[in-house]
């Protein structure tokens, strides 16, 4: 019936629009209303719900110890038992190391001609061959020998005695050669021991003078360590040969020898440490200390703490309270120094400092060396406050206010509180005043917790 | 078909229905954009929060550092210092901003003041403070 006349009405359409728009809008008018209300409820809700104390404010005159952050670099010695981990606490376990000896270098040149000069030209023209190639520095093109066979052809040198001793732990060969024009492998090392010759394989070269080496642990005749003897006998070269038109040409032949003086032993370590600047701003840092908690098995020798010195790129101890290093003990004993006002060569802009421990000078005894701890901190002088949160909900600080009768200074943070924690902040670049102030805290939600004192 | 060709009346029905619609969907259209705008408003309004970290009673003046804790920017119309309006320099804080809001004050040690800081849609946060 209804429907009737609803048809027969000519301004029925109409009326539905607007009755339809009208409810559109209405609808998300107060959709729109009430859920930016109830966000907004939300929101005043949570910050009713916070609850921050500052429970302490106290003034601190250093760091935290900063400890290793990663395996000790031995450059001497050995690592015996432990890790790194053990040196990052007073007491419990510990890291031992042990003297070893030092490993030494000596460079041998040709003194004298070999079983072989079979290269074709040699500049200055009549001049020997191992002549033309024994200058220490190298003198480039001012001599040299040179191929143009198109066969392998060999050049060796004997080589002046050694004046080390101890074990030789590798021997390497070097040459400094160069091709006349670009091309491809035409040269090898030569050594000849026991008689008999032993070539690399084919070397690349350029147009340019390079220095190439071939490695030998052992005696590739005896398949046994280097001797000495074997090394006064020894003769070194190359063999080369010439490819299409491109010719060889060496300037100079030379020996290396790594070796380990017999009863000789010593300890270098050193590790990687790091301030936390954002916690210590190093504008704010008065000195460093470094302290070692260690032991030795043998008490003779003084033992020295170093850092690495980012202006001259050495270790050293300039600067240091103590210079003089501290003779150990078979029982644990502290070894502490403190940077000075020098403390700022020792420690880069990221806070990083590199230590090192070792003893005065290589002896013949072989020290065992246990480290229960060893670490670096700032001296500053700072304040440490301490908050809690009583609230049911996370919160986040913000603002850090110190307020007394001349000044108002604030420190921008972001730190966050679980519910129901207690959180301890360091900060070394906040000094308290000497009269009455109050330290004020804010949320981001809002709120805030004011501490008074003086 | 011959019957609305003969009909001479057959387009004035038409005609009146398309322009009665028409009209309808432009007051609809109009109400909607004033549904929006007041709405938005009122948004905007209800999402003002904004916080006195700290007064500070200096030589010549007061500062007051306000944080902007709310859902949108705000601007700062007018101040009162013991209901009296105060001249300030335009101050606009985005969400999550911060900063000091000075007033050039002659105060007294010791006294009491009421400050009220107003926003230009009207949220208020007034307080008493003591001047030391």
């Amino acid at each position: 019936m209804w429907l009737h006349k609803f048809r027969k009405n000519k301004r029925g359409f109409s009326t539905v629009i607007v009755v339809v728009l009208s409810l559109i809008i209405l609808v998300v008018v107060v959709t729109n209303v009430v859920l930016w209300s109830y966000t907004m409820n939300q929101l005043d809700w949570e910050k009713m719900n916070e609850d921050v104390k500052i429970t302490d404010v106290t003034r601190v005159t250093n760091s935290s110890w900063f400890t290793v952050e990663n395996e000790y670099t031995v450059n001497e010695g050995s690592l015996v038992s432990g890790d790194y981990a053990d040196t990052k606490e007073i007491g419990g376990s510990y890291e031992t190391f042990v003297e070893g000896s030092p490993t030494l270098q000596e460079t041998l040149h040709p003194n004298a001609g070999g079983t072989y000069a079979n290269w074709g030209k040699e500049n200055p023209n009549g001049l020997a061959h191992w002549d033309c190639c024994d200058e220490n520095p190298p003198d480039d093109d001012g001599s040299y020998v040179e191929t143009s066979i198109p066969t392998w052809a060999k050049e060796t040198y004997n080589m002046k005695n050694h004046t080390g001793s101890g074990n030789i732990n590798w021997v390497r060969v070097y040459l400094r050669a160069k091709l006349t024009e670009p091309g491809t492998f035409n040269i090898r090392t030569l050594v000849r021991t026991h008689a008999t010759d032993y070539e690399s394989s084919g070397i690349s070269l350029s147009t340019s003078y390079e220095d190439k080496y071939t490695h030998y642990d052992k005696n590739p005749y005896t398949g046994l360590a280097w001797t000495w003897d074997e090394l006064d006998s020894l003769q070194a070269g190359a063999s080369g040969q010439r490819v299409g038109n491109v010719a060889t040409r060496m300037t100079v032949v030379w020996v290396v020898v790594n070796y380990s003086p017999l009863g000789v032993y010593e300890l270098d370590l050193n590790g990687t440490f790091s301030i936390e600047v954002s916690t210590y701003p190093l504008d704010y840092i008065k000195s460093v200390e470094i302290q070692l908690r260690y032991r030795a098995n043998e008490t003779l020798e003084n033992w020295y703490l170093k850092a690495y010195n980012w202006a001259s790129m050495v270790y050293n101890d300039f600067g240091f309270n103590n210079t003089l290093g501290h003779a150990p003990a078979t029982e644990w004993s502290v070894y502490a120094v403190n940077l000075t006002d020098k403390w700022r060569n020792y420690v880069d802009d990221n806070g990083f400092m590199y230590v090192k421990l070792q003893d005065n000078e290589a002896d013949v005894s072989q020290t065992r060396v246990d480290i229960d701890f060893l670490a670096v901190r700032a001296v500053v002088d700072g304040t440490k406050f301490t908050f809690q949160n009583e609230g049911s909900l996370t919160l986040r600080l913000v603002s850090l206010w110190i307020n007394n009768s001349t000044d108002h200074k604030r420190y921008d943070i972001s730190i966050f509180i679980n519910s129901g924690d207690t959180r301890s902040y360091i900060r070394g670049d906040i000094t308290l005043p000497k009269d009455t102030y109050t330290v004020k805290i804010v949320t981001e939600r809002g709120n805030i917790a004011v501490y008074s004192e003086g | 078909m011959k019957a609305l060709i003969r009909n001479k009346r057959a387009v004035t029905p038409v005609l009146s229905s398309l322009l009665l619609t028409i009209i309808a969907v432009a007051a609809m259209s109009l109400a909607a954009t004033a549904a929006y705008v007041i709405s938005d408003n009122l948004h905007q309004t209800m999402g003002e929060r904004l916080i006195v970290e700290d007064v500070w009673f200096k030589a010549g003046g007061i500062g007051i550092y306000l944080r902007n804790i709310g859902k949108v920017d705000i601007s700062i119309s007018n101040s009162y210092v013991n209901f009296t309006a105060q001249p300030i320099a335009p101050f606009t804080l985005q969400m999550g901003k911060h900063g000091w809001l000075n007033i050039t004050y002659s105060w007294n040690s010791g006294s009491l003041y009421h400050i009220n800081i107003v926003t230009t849609r009207g949220t208020k946060v007034a307080n008493y403070y003591v001047a030391p």
